[in-house]
């Protein structure tokens, strides 16, 4: 077949696209994504004991998540399709994270010496850590699923932003189970959680995301 | 910001809203700036693999056209799909190792060549080794003149499985065309 019969062919009652596709799947799968790891966080870790005393402390981490999401929402609505413009996509998670610094220092400068340890590591290693990409992985599944059949060209990057959109949102089951309300704790492990689901994206998703 | 940015995007928003002879046009503009750009990107060893990459290039765009957002530059778009058919080519092709920019955009923009010559693997006759359904659908809709409805008609299935069937035949099709030889 010469190429224009092949764009005779492929224009021939080629139809109506829908708008906005990419944007409509990508939060469906998030939805869907967030619910199952909803149900797994109550499963594996269970919520706090005290949820009904704490609601003030995991509604602030709930707020953490959304707003670690919106950052990495950008990123991820760029790199799903073929990519256009990478970088300025990649201020408001920029932001976020300076913002999140400078928050830690403060919380650092205002918890008294002797409390700082404690406050910051909880007693041992913490374990958001493992828990939020334990719970990022039934989104970063569907986030997949989604993003496949787009059209990603820079699988790499588009691998590490469904890592930290993941991640992101995994914060919001994971704050219903999280003992630490410690805001030195929240903004500093919370994003090295983030981070390394995107590092993970990166190396495991960018593979399946191939076309 | 290429030339060819405000014509190309008019025409694609136009073909994503039904408008099939907006939609062709934009194809065939395409397919001369593809064959220029990868000539060159092949050092015109081989005009038949060149015109192999501007088919499987259109069909990629074709198969993709769902994710492209009319509030961003078409030219980039487009460059972006043939950068990445052009890289999985080369990565194919043992011993070359040529860099390709990721925002070179004009390096598509800039040559037209409309001289098709043949390709090296005929699409037509990969048409054959699709499944039966994919296949009748293509052949009906997409080299018959019949529309989706009344090639649902005629294949009794429903208008919605003869798109799936083709969009499915037209994926599996850029895949056999990708791998240069047949299943």
């Amino acid at each position: 077949m010469k190429t224009d019969e092949l764009v005779d062919a492929l224009a021939r009652d080629a139809g109506v696209v829908p708008r906005r596709i990419v944007e409509r799947r990508i939060a469906l799968a998030a939805a869907a994504g967030l619910a199952a790891s909803l149900v797994l966080m109550a499963l594996l870790f269970g919520v706090r004991a005290d949820f009904g005393a704490a609601v003030v402390a995991v509604l602030l981490k709930v707020v953490f998540g959304i707003a670690a999401a919106a950052g990495a929402a950008p990123l991820l609505l760029e790199l799903a399709r073929p990519n256009t413009r990478a970088r300025h996509v990649a201020v408001p998670l920029i932001l976020l994270s300076i913002v999140s610094i400078g928050i830690a220092l403060v919380a650092f400068l205002v918890t008294p010496a002797d409390a700082r340890m404690m406050s910051w590591l909880g007693g041992s290693v913490p374990e958001c850590l493992y828990r939020i990409p334990v719970l990022a992985a039934p989104i970063a599944a569907a986030l997949v699923l989604a993003v496949r059949g787009l059209g990603a060209t820079r699988l790499r990057l588009a691998g590490a932003a469904i890592g930290a959109m993941s991640g992101s949102l995994a914060a919001i089951p994971y704050a219903g189970c999280c003992p630490m309300d410690s805001v030195l704790y929240v903004v500093s492990w919370y994003p090295v959680a983030i981070l390394f689901c995107a590092g993970v994206g990166a190396l495991l998703i960018g593979r399946a995301l191939r076309w | 910001m290429s030339a060819y940015e405000q014509p190309l995007h008019d025409l694609m928003v136009r073909g994503l809203r039904g408008e099939d002879a907006a939609y062709r046009q934009f194809l065939d503009s395409l397919s001369g700036l593809f064959r220029a750009f990868f000539r060159r990107k092949l050092r015109s060893r081989d005009l038949a693999q060149a015109e192999d990459l501007v088919q499987e290039t259109l069909l990629a765009i074709h198969l993709h056209r769902h994710s492209y957002d009319p509030g961003r530059p078409i030219t980039a778009w487009v460059y972006a799909i043939a950068r990445y058919k052009l890289i999985d080519h080369l990565r194919r092709a043992p011993g070359s190792r040529e860099v390709v920019p990721v925002d070179d955009v004009d390096a598509l923009f800039s040559e037209d060549a409309r001289d098709a010559v043949d390709p090296a693997h005929d699409v037509g006759a990969l048409l054959e080794h699709l499944p039966a359904k994919q296949k009748t659908a293509i052949r009906l809709v997409k080299l018959e003149e019949l529309t989706a409805r009344e090639a649902a008609q005629r294949m009794g299935i429903s208008e919605a499985d003869v798109k799936i069937s083709i969009h499915r035949g037209l994926k599996n099709l850029m895949a056999f065309v990708a791998k240069g030889d047949t299943p």
